[in-house]
Formats: C-alpha cells, structure tokens, sequence
C-alpha cells in the first residue's frame, strides 16, 4: 500500500514540476507548484512526519504560493511582455544541468542503498517520531538555539529586504 | 532539556553583543535628524563591537560547550573571533566618512555590518552542522544586501544579484551535504560525526557536498566564479569587510568541520587529495588572473583567491593533531583578514562622493598628494606580496613550512612559485604612486578622515607588530589546534 501510494505521489511530484519550468504562463507555474507541494505533503507523512507534511500545505502551499500569485498579478504581464520562447540550445543546457543535478541526487542514495548505508528502516524509529509533540520538545529543548537563531537570519533578511527595497536612504 | 545556566548565556555573549548593537542602530535611527552625519550609529556599532571583543577576551581559556553541543567557546573559535570583531569595527571607522560620501549613511547599513558580523562569531563558534548553515546564512544575507546597498550603482546591484544567486546556489550543496551526512550517521555534532567510519558512501558523498559549499564560501577555485564581480561592485568599505570577515569565518567553520568530524586518518585520505587540487587551482589560476587587472578591487578580489590557496596549502599540510599545519591557517587567516582589509579602507578614504577611486592607473603620484594613505597602501601590499618583515611573510612562512615538513612537498614550490609571481602586481601599484606624476586629483580639500585613518593606523601596526613579533599570535594559534580535543 506504501509503495502504491509514494508511486502516485512521485509521479504526481515529477509531471508538477515538470510543469512549473515548461509553462510559459507563470500563473500556470504557480498552480503546479501547489500540486507538486501537496505530492510532496504525502510523501513527508508516508515517512511518518505528519507535522512536516501539514507545514508543507499550510506554509508552502498556502502563505507562499499566494505570495508568488499576488507578485505575478501585480505585475500582470501581458502575452507580449513573457518574451520568446528561450531557444532550443537555452533548453539543452537546461536539459542537461537538470539532469546532472538529478544525478548528484540519484548516484550517492543508490550507492548507500547498494552499500546497506545510512537510512535505517522506519520501524526502528523510536515512539511518536515526526509527531508535533516530539518536535516541538526537541525545538525548545536540543535544538533551541539554532531555532532563536533562525530568528536573527530572519530579521537580517527583513533589515535588507526594506533597505533594498526604500526610495531614499 | 539543557539548563539555560550561566555557560550558555556566557557562550552566547560574544555573539549577543553586536545583535542588541544592531537592535539599538535601527531603533536610534528614526530619532536621528536627517541630513546629519549619523555619528551616535557609529557610536553604538563602535561600542557593541568592543564589547564583542572584551567578551571574546573573557572566554578565552578552556573550551566550553553549551547548547546541547551546538556552539563551543574554545581558543579556536574565538581566535578567528578577534580578527572578525577587529575587522568589523575598522569597517564601521572607516564607513563613518565613506558611508557619507557615498549617500548610505543610515541605519540599515550599520545593522546589517552588526548582524552579519553576529553570524560570523556564530559560525566561528559553530560545533554542530545546524549551527554552521544558519551562521553561514546569517552572515551571507546580510553581505549580499550590504553589497548592494548603493543602489543607483548598477554595478553593485549586479554584484549582489551575482553574489546572492550563486552563493544561494551554494548554499543548496552545503545543505544537501549536511543532510547526506546527517542521512549517513543521525547525528549534527561534529565530534559524534567522527565517532562513524568515514569510508563509508554516503559520507563521503555529504562530505563532497559540504567541500564544494564551504569553497564557495572562501572562494576557492573552481568555485570563485562570484567573487571578482561581487568584490569589484559592491562599495569598497563593504567588500574590505566581505574579503576579511567572511572568510574568516568561513575558515573557522571549514577547518573545525575538517578537523573534528573528519579528522580521522581515513577521513583525511579522502579531502586532503580534493583540498590539494583546490589549494593549487587557486593559487595558479588567482594569480595569473590578478596580473592582467587594471582595477585595484578587482586585482585584489583575484589576490584574496590566491591567498585562499595559500591558506588552504595549510589544512592539506594539517599534520594531524600533532602537527603545526591548522595552527599556521588560523594565523595565517588572522594575518590575512587584516592586510586584505587594509587596501579598501585606503580606496574607502579616497573614494570622491558617489564615485570609488578604483582604477590602478589614478594611483600614480598618489605619494605626493597623499603621502600617508600610499605609505600605508604600499605597507599592505609588500603585505600582500609576503616580503619581511611584515605579517604575511611570517604566515607564508609558517604554512607552507608545515606543508612541507609534513610531506606536501608540491604544495609548497607551487605556494613559492605563486608568491614569487605575486609580487609583480603586488610592486606596480607601488611603482605608480612613488614613480610618476600625479594624473588625477586626489580630495586634497574634504576635511580629514580622522576615523578612516585611524583605521588605517591600527591596520598598519597591526600587520607590523605580527610581523616583528609574532611569537605571541602564533603560540596562541597553536594552543587554539590543540584546544579543539
């Protein structure tokens, strides 16, 4: 049942963002990044982390996604303003880095899965594992410095996202 | 749970002061009367600075660990910590006039020096992967923004652009690496990494990962493409920050990260090869590609990937624990954060309003004109360049003799080769200002820099002071290697 279920997901995952850069119409890409965020909702609670995978929807797939839908409408480019298709030498070299990149994922998994390395079977996994209560605990508790911190990298990004963005200094 | 007790509050205290400086900046800044030299920012910058640095001279001693292991106040990381606060704060001195004249001088521009340099402190202290990425992009947004503060320059707009899509570019391989490792082992900790056999693939897969992230950071051949562009365009008081601070910090992470979780014999065997390649690729290619420059940042940018090469002679030449390698990079960093922040705090002093002085060729008869900022130029390229009895020469000295006394023999005769050739276009800037006859006007009129050259003057002394007596600094860095077990 696993299997079947992270088949469909995958499929679901690779044709959206096959969509999202093969779709001249950005409002199109924006749609199937949605889609490919919900594929990748189920592949996170397939692997047990249900917290994981409902931040996915509600941060992704919602407060961001909208972000992005907004910024292309205010922009609201007309058919003209997209510009040319890119050419097909543009798409070869698309093609192929893409490819490499899928490589640099493929090659190390299969060879930890060949060697019997790394990524030991869920059942091993202890009690409550990905729920919001053993995440939250290992938040505020082991982790909690690297979260406040994530908070000056935020409020870094703010600082900068508003001094780029002011008219005058 | 950890005991938020008195040693994670002391641990975060080098780190806290510049964040609650960069805090104070914004929340002074709307009080402040526009049009005015915003003098009280560079006062608040200046104080939580030193505060920084009194707090790094009160860890100093035994390594404390604190946070369930994420951050370490050792010698190590608070060894690189003094040449980053010190590099911090030459920069805001030396903003405080060229801030002005180049129509930046608000609040956002000192807090964004401040939280990037809290990343920086962060990093060097980092002692789990976790800690290592969110300093690393700490410190990297706030640079790419400051790289692109003067916004009606397109060339530093392109440069930041260049430097936020690339270094975001490397930033997905330093992740995916930390993840690959994480994968393999379960662990963040560096010193519970070692604990794994290292021969295993997807280790040595995330420790790929994590080489070509960390190069990117220290801007290493093949992977320095960002950084003659980045340092050419953003303004010179930013990029003499971006050419010390960052690399330092990115020092200090790379080498803790080599030496803690992959200092292992088997572990060593597999970067030390990969770093060799770096190590010469940056040196040859930073050095023939300095030589053809005819602007002063950009020659400099390709000088500071050189000087990546030479540092990074020192991790190959390790020697292990035992060995004086690690320790000859800290000082050899230590040493160059200094002499490559002393070039651009010259241009900053020089540069008109709205206009950088960068051009190689406006340098000639500079001596006349200026008489002390081409005594201190020329002080940091015979720097630069290695020659006695300033501070790189001791650093040169001390990494590439570790190099060779543990076995690196090509290593170093192509460290020796580069530096010889180095000298070229370290010597035709001096040649220029001593030489010929005045071309272009130097701003004889503006009213002293007193900051800026004061700035200066600690930057010189420094460099000579290491240079005259190093012993000092260099049992120190030997101490900090020694403290990381």
């Amino acid at each position: 049942m696993d299997d079947l279920i992270f088949t469909a997901a995958s499929i679901v995952c690779f044709l959206s963002a096959l969509a999202v850069v093969t779709r001249k119409n950005p409002i199109y890409s924006a749609v199937s990044l949605i889609l490919f965020f919900g594929g990748l909702a189920v592949i996170f609670l397939l692997l047990r982390a249900p917290f994981v995978a409902g931040m996915q929807l509600i941060v992704y797939g919602g407060a961001i996604l909208v972000l992005f839908l907004f910024v292309i409408m205010l922009l609201n480019l007309r058919e003209e303003e997209l510009g040319k298709e890119k050419g097909g030498r543009f798409k070869a070299f698309a093609a192929v880095a893409a490819g490499a990149l899928a490589l640099l994922v493929i090659v190390p998994v299969m060879a930890a899965e060949t060697a019997r390395d790394g990524f030991g079977p869920l059942a091993s996994l202890p009690d409550g594992f990905g729920s919001v209560d053993h995440l939250g605990l290992a938040l505020f508790t082991q982790f909690a410095l690297p979260f406040e911190v994530t908070s000056v990298l935020l409020l870094a990004a703010i600082v900068g996202s508003v001094m780029l963005s002011k008219k005058h200094v | 749970m950890p005991d938020i007790g008195s040693a994670e509050l002391r641990v975060l205290l080098p780190v806290l002061a510049p964040l609650l400086g960069a805090l104070a900046v914004l929340l002074t800044d709307p009080y402040l009367d526009k049009g005015r030299p915003k003098l009280p920012l560079v006062y608040i910058a200046l104080g939580s600075l030193m505060a920084a640095w009194a707090a790094l001279g009160f860890l100093w001693g035994d390594r404390v660990v604190a946070w369930s292991g994420a951050l370490a106040a050792d010698r190590f990381g608070l060894y690189l910590g003094f040449a980053i606060a010190t590099a911090a704060g030459l920069t805001v001195l030396s903003s405080a006039g060229y801030a002005r004249k180049m129509g930046v001088d608000c609040g956002e521009y000192y807090s964004l020096l401040l939280l990037a340099t809290a990343g920086m402190l962060l990093l060097a202290m980092a002692n789990d992967l976790l800690m290592v990425f969110l300093g690393i992009e700490t410190m990297s947004i706030a640079v790419y923004c400051l790289a692109g503060i003067t916004r009606e320059r397109p060339r530093s707009v392109e440069a930041a652009m260049k430097y936020f899509l690339l270094g975001a570019f490397a930033t997905g391989f330093l992740l995916y690496g930390i993840a690959l490792i994480y994968g393999a082992t379960g662990e963040v900790r560096l010193e519970r990494i070692a604990h794994h056999a290292a021969n295993r693939p997807l280790l040595l897969a995330g420790l790929g990962f994590l080489l070509v992230g960390f190069g990117f950071k220290v801007g290493a051949v093949p992977f320095h493409m960002w950084a003659p562009d980045a340092y050419e365009g953003a303004p010179a008081a930013v990029t003499g920050f971006m050419a010390a601070g960052v690399k330092a910090a990115g020092f200090a992470a790379f080498l803790r990260v080599l030496l803690t979780a992959f200092g292992g014999e088997a572990a060593a065997a597999a970067w030390a090869p990969a770093l060799w390649m770096l190590a010469a690729l940056s040196m040859i290619v930073g050095t023939l590609s300095a030589l053809a420059q005819t602007n002063l940042k950009r020659m400099l940018a390709w000088s500071s990937v050189a000087h990546t090469g030479y540092a990074l002679v020192g991790v190959v030449g390790g020697g292990g624990v035992a060995g004086n390698g690690s320790a000859a990079v800290l000082f050899y960093v230590l040493t160059y954060s200094v002499m490559t922040l002393g070039p651009f705090l010259v241009i900053a002093l020089l540069s008109r309003a709205g206009e950088e002085f960068e051009q190689i060729d406006d340098l000639a008869g500079l001596a006349r004109r200026r008489p002390v900022a081409a005594a201190a130029l020329s002080l940091f390229l015979l720097s630069l360049a290695g020659i006695p009895p300033t501070a790189g020469f001791m650093g040169k000295l001390f990494v590439f003799r570790a190099a060779i006394d543990s076995g690196w023999l090509g290593l170093g005769v192509i460290g020796i080769l580069a530096t010889l050739v180095s000298v070229y276009y370290y010597l035709r800037p001096i040649v220029l200002m001593y030489m010929r006859e005045p071309r272009a006007e130097f701003n004889a009129s503006e009213p002293t820099d007193w900051a800026s050259h004061f700035a200066i003057g600690v930057a010189a002394l420094a460099l000579l002071l290491l240079g005259v007596l190093p012993s000092d600094a260099i049992a120190a860095s030997l101490e900090s290697v020694r403290g990381l077990w």
